[in-house]
């Protein structure tokens, strides 16, 4: 018998990637992979370094002469200043306990985006500049030369970082990842190498108080748009106060949520929560966004554009700030915003009007959580509600990274949700809580052009919610923050099609029985409740 | 059960353990143990789905040897290529996994078809792999056109209410229901 040549001869076909060692792994930008820069007019508005045009794609980045310098000198200066730094620049074993956390790595499989090797592409450069054993044995010790690559690498690699902190979680040393891509970024800002999609909001926020550039009349312009919206549905003319000086409570939440599908129906469940309670509030035209993108850009960014919070709140002269469903608001609130711009002794510990329950847990910044309030006031009866009303959606709840590991709010959604829908069911013990997977949008990442690579952080998620919509049927995902809201519909809509998303407090205006309302046939998106399919089409 | 099935069926868990393998090794070598390691479907959605998909195919090829049609293959295919296709990989790259099927089944069965002439079978069974990677192309395709509209769909949800409330476009919705 003929003797035939082993398969591997017939099929020479090679997949697999060359085992090249990482650090000789060049960085590639292809559309889809990167956000688009920061322009010239902004970063000059900003009062930012080296404006000008360029792209990731080009291979002259146009970096300042002296760039090795301004690195190197601004990486001694953040370990100096900031203790934390240099110890998780030390401290790391490598244990790879965070390697396989990363929503990125999960969904994408690249190596640097495990957020010990993610880090590694800093720490090198530490170790090679700025310690004696890596001056010495260099490679050996894992150092390695500061050239033009390993800054492309740092913009492709720390901008696909959502700063959400899962991989923070199962580390021993508690390294907080999120903190090291911030001083990734600052460096990089300081040569001039960061993107437009969280310079334009923060310069927005900076001239019109938020994102989105909304002037005063605007804001006030929409919000009355969405109120007739609400006497469409409701029958009841909702009254809104803004800019009122001497109100009790001054309500702050993301400016995404007036103007974006489907934030807005959130929007409309303050409105009506606040109209049913009929407190004394105000909305503050200027104090017009919860979000900070200074976060995302740098410390003295973030404390500016948090200022205006307590600026506002001083300046109406109001008791305690109320603030809405948002995700990187909250961590910048919990753990920055008192050393920042505090102590805030102008302000009273936050007191319920309607129940009278102190919230001791916001004794310090004086910032009282939506979903705090609202539990507080469902658990005291105060509300009159008709979860029958929301049956139409079977939900589950996704904790936005910042709430759930940034301050621990995690049973007040959920205690809310309960009451307000008929069907609730959870997703998977390892996909909640503080283990939540990331959106894959945020720290700044919720931009169009990112979508590709935002699906594939998105993964883990999607494939949590595919499986409790397969399980129990769930068709709505809840979330408390406005970045989830905007990418969340569309990760949905590719990982798990048929699930829908909404804000909590869209479902607590769907069930609130307003008084004198008239027989409601539709909920906040004017489609027809359970048992009101027929009316709709008459 | 056909002939090509019944080379198939004899050694249809080596098949499914050597595709698995060939197409991790399609990944860096560090992330190919790590997901070879990690049992849990949530923890490690690729490889469960990979598995899930790649048991889904190789169950119906066994079940019958009609030429395969997307109805049948397509939400087994699915598993796989939806994942494939917002990776890093070109568009051969990603579809390329369906191939490895052919490796593995060549590696896999070789002794016993080169040992008792058992080509005819094993053609039979590379035409039908030959036709998933068509369907494993539909679905790319798919994939990526879903991946364009949400790009679309984000732009309009971002700017058309802001549009609409700034006078800026004509509303054709009646100002009152109409009587």
């Amino acid at each position: 018998m003929a003797k035939y040549p082993p398969p591997e001869e017939l099929i020479k076909i090679n997949y697999s990637t060359p085992p090249t060692s990482w650090m000789d792994v060049p960085p590639e930008f292809k559309p889809g992979n990167f956000s688009y820069p920061g322009k010239p007019d902004i970063l000059k508005y900003l009062g930012l370094p080296n404006p000008r045009v360029w792209s990731p794609t080009d291979d002259d980045w146009k970096l300042p002469e002296n760039w090795k310098e301004i690195i190197t000198e601004g990486f001694r200066e953040r370990l100096e200043k900031y203790r934390s730094f240099k110890i998780f620049m030390d401290v790391c074993v490598r244990c790879g306990a965070c390697a396989d956390k990363c929503h990125f790595f999960i969904g994408g499989g690249d190596p640097k985006n495990m957020p010990v090797l993610r880090a590694e592409l800093l720490r090198s450069i530490y170790r090679g500049d700025f310690t004696m054993a890596g001056k010495i044995l260099g490679r050996l010790a894992g150092a390695r030369k500061l050239e033009i690559d390993v800054v492309k690498e740092w913009f492709l690699y720390f901008y696909q970082c959502t700063e959400c902190r899962r991989c923070s979680l199962f580390c021993p040393y508690g390294i907080d990842t999120a903190e090291i891509t911030m001083m990734a970024r600052e460096l990089l800002t300081l040569v001039g190498c960061n993107i437009n999609w969280i310079l334009e909001p923060a310069a927005n926020c900076n001239r019109t108080g938020n994102h989105l550039g909304i002037q005063p009349h605007a804001y006030k312009d929409m919000m009355e748009f969405l109120a007739e919206d609400i006497e469409t549905v409701t029958g009841v003319k909702v009254n809104p106060s803004v800019n009122r000086k001497g109100a009790e409570i001054l309500f702050i939440t993301p400016s995404g949520d007036i103007f974006a599908d489907p934030g807005i129906y959130t929007y409309m469940g303050y409105m009506i929560l606040f109209e049913y309670l009929g407190i004394d509030y105000t909305w503050s035209t200027y104090a017009s966004e919860g979000g900070n993108f200074g976060l995302f850009t740098s410390d003295t960014m973030m404390k500016k554009l948090n200022a205006k919070m307590y600026h506002e709140a001083k300046r109406l002269g109001v008791k305690w700030i109320l603030g809405g469903e948002c995700g990187h608001m909250w961590r910048v609130i919990n753990q920055y915003m008192l050393t920042m711009n505090g102590p805030a002794d102008f302000l009273e510990t936050p007191v319920s009007p309607i129940t009278g329950t102190k919230f001791d847990a916001a004794a310090g910044t004086k910032m009282l959580h939506i979903t705090e309030f609202t539990a507080d006031l469902i658990k005291n009866n105060k509300l009159k509600l008709d979860p029958y009303r929301n049956a139409n959606f079977k939900v589950t709840y996704h904790d936005s990274c910042n709430t759930a590991r940034g301050m621990g709010l995690l049973e007040e959604p959920r205690y809310v949700i309960k009451n307000v829908v008929p069907e609730f069911y959870e997703m998977p013990d390892n996909a909640i809580r503080e283990q939540t997977f990331c959106c894959g949008g945020g720290a700044g990442l919720n931009n169009e052009e990112f979508t590709e690579t935002r699906l594939r952080g998105g993964l883990p998620r999607g494939n949590a919610v595919k499986y409790v919509r397969d399980t129990h049927g769930v068709n709505t995902l809840a979330c408390i923050c406005a970045i989830d809201r905007a990418t969340l519909p569309p990760l949905c809509n590719y990982w798990a099609p048929g699930v829908g998303v909404c804000g909590v407090h869209e479902l607590v205006g769907n069930a609130l029985i307003l008084d004198g309302e008239k027989k409601r046939t539709m909920d906040l998106r004017q489609n027809p409740l359970p048992g009101f399919e027929d009316e709709e089409e008459e | 059960m056909t002939v090509s099935s019944s080379l198939l069926a004899q050694k249809k868990d080596d098949i499914l353990a050597r595709w698995f393998e060939l197409t991790l090794a399609t990944y860096a070598p560090e992330t190919a143990v790590l997901w070879k390691k990690q049992k849990d479907r949530f923890a490690n959605p690729v490889a469960y789905r990979f598995k899930t998909g790649m048991t889904g195919v190789l169950d119906e090829m066994v079940k019958s040897s009609e030429t395969p049609t997307a109805a049948v293959f397509e939400p087994h295919l699915d598993e796989i290529v939806r994942v494939r296709a917002v990776q890093d990989f070109t568009p051969a790259q990603a579809v390329a996994f369906i191939y490895l099927l052919k490796q593995a089944c060549r590696d896999t069965l070789w002794k016993d078809v080169s040992e008792n002439g058992r080509f005819t079978e094993l053609f039979e069974l590379e035409s039908r792999i030959d036709v998933l990677g068509l369907i494993c192309l539909d679905i790319y395709c798919k994939c990526r056109e879903k991946l364009f509209q949400i790009r679309i769909d984000q732009i309009n949800t971002q700017y058309s209410r802001l549009l609409k409330r700034a006078g800026l476009v004509c509303d054709f919705a009646p100002e009152a229901p109409e009587s």
